[in-house]
């Protein structure tokens, strides 16, 4: 087969397309031909349909044996419905933030200067200057990771007027866009936009109404891709 | 967020459990591994949600194709297919199996029966297609036939189907 298919060649391969079988190679010479074609689409869509019925037709339904629904639910990464209570040491944990502002502040501006080159230089520098110039109260960081422990980037929340979020990739599991969800210390879900995301780096900021403190967590979720999580609580 | 999600996936899995793990075990013939491979459909069902076109098929067509899938990459590297698909095909007389949506089942009882009017040479190579998910060339190194002959064989019981499905029982 050449690159440019006709529609004989397509039709020879219109079972494999259906039935999902083709090759890489083949789909892609078939979908060149296809987008200018429309009755080999009109052709392609019935044989999908098919192929569709005889999957129902064929496949018998069978009731799996006992306990694979709650075995299934327990293995989706859904929450529990269970309320997890922790004892609220937030306040202590803010006081204890407010002393080592400062010094958290200073540790983050080295860290990111040693870590990344010129670009995070400067973000360290901008803020170090918000902090300066805007009544910066602390900013906090936290690691920002999948379920597994895999970690994708780092979580900056700034408590200031305003206060700000921002957010780093560097290693994302996958490219597109993540919608930020902010999960409150009152498991609240706030959205907070979204996040672009190419070839594992992104970055996103912006000022937030919430006050730093009442974020228990940042969530990046992007559907097909693991949720990313930084806890600051 | 959380009760909506946990409460999604519980329907899913409830309304659909049967037909996945039936696909399962009807490819990889073993409870066990159905079992296993049903659940691994379900899992990736679940990752896979935001991907799911609703304009592309139904959510049972959907599920069905993840699941073949996975059941065919749990048996991909085994010599000999894990059931045998002649013996799929002996029952096709039109007998309804398990209990489909009720609209649905009387074009699967025809569809079955179309399946089973056409000549073994027709239907072997479309079920190991469709349900096996074998190419043409690999029937046609299984079947020990020309790969133009198993295309033009699948291509012929594709279009009979078709035919018979359109104008009904004959």
């Amino acid at each position: 087969m050449t690159d440019r298919a006709d529609c004989q060649d397509v039709r020879d391969l219109l079972p494999e397309l259906a039935a999902g079988v083709a090759s890489g190679e083949q789909r892609a010479v078939a979908l060149a031909h296809l987008t200018g074609c429309p009755d080999c689409r009109r052709e392609l869509q019935e044989a999908a349909t098919l192929v569709d019925e005889l999957m129902l037709a064929l496949a018998p339904e069978h009731e799996p044996p006992a306990g694979f629904e709650s075995r299934v639910l327990a293995a989706l990464p859904v929450p529990r419905p269970r309320h997890r209570r922790r004892p609220t040491r937030w306040l202590a944990i803010r006081a204890a933030a407010a002393v080592l502002a400062a010094a958290l502040v200073a540790v983050l501006a080295v860290g990111l200067t040693w870590r990344h080159g010129a670009d995070d230089r400067q973000l360290a520098a901008r803020y170090r200057q918000t902090l300066a110039v805007a009544d910066g109260r602390y900013l906090t960081a936290a690691g920002l990771a999948e379920a597994s422990g895999q970690k994708a980037g780092h979580v900056f929340a700034y408590q200031g007027s305003p206060s700000w979020l921002f957010v780093e990739l560097t290693a994302a599991p996958a490219s597109g866009v993540y919608a930020i969800r902010l999960v409150t210390t009152d498991n609240r879900t706030v959205s907070a936009g979204v996040c672009r995301v190419t070839a594992g780096s992104g970055a996103y900021g912006r000022t937030i109404d919430l006050a730093v403190s009442a974020i228990r967590r940042v969530e990046l979720v992007q559907p097909g891709s693991p949720t990313l999580v930084a806890t600051l609580r | 967020m959380a009760a909506g999600d946990a409460q999604a996936a519980a329907t899913l899995v409830r309304r659909y459990q049967a037909r996945v793990y039936g696909l399962a075990r009807t490819i990889v013939g073993s409870p066990a591994l159905a079992e296993d491979v049903a659940q691994e459909a379900f899992l990736k069902a679940w990752r896979y949600a935001g991907a799911y076109d609703p304009r592309r098929g139904r959510v049972t067509t959907w599920l069905l194709t993840i699941t073949r899938n996975t059941a065919i990459d749990a048996v991909r590297y085994q010599r000999e297919l894990p059931t045998d698909p002649s013996l799929l095909l002996g029952v096709l007389d039109g007998r309804a199996d398990g209990a489909p949506d009720p609209s649905d089942v009387d074009s699967r009882d025809d569809l079955r029966r179309a399946l089973g009017k056409l000549p073994s040479e027709q239907s072997l190579p479309l079920v190991l297609m469709v349900l096996y998910g074998l190419t043409a060339r690999d029937i046609a190194e299984r079947e020990g036939i020309p790969v133009g002959t198993v295309k033009t064989r699948v291509r012929r019981g594709f279009s009979l189907l078709r035919q018979g499905l359109g104008v009904s029982d004959d």
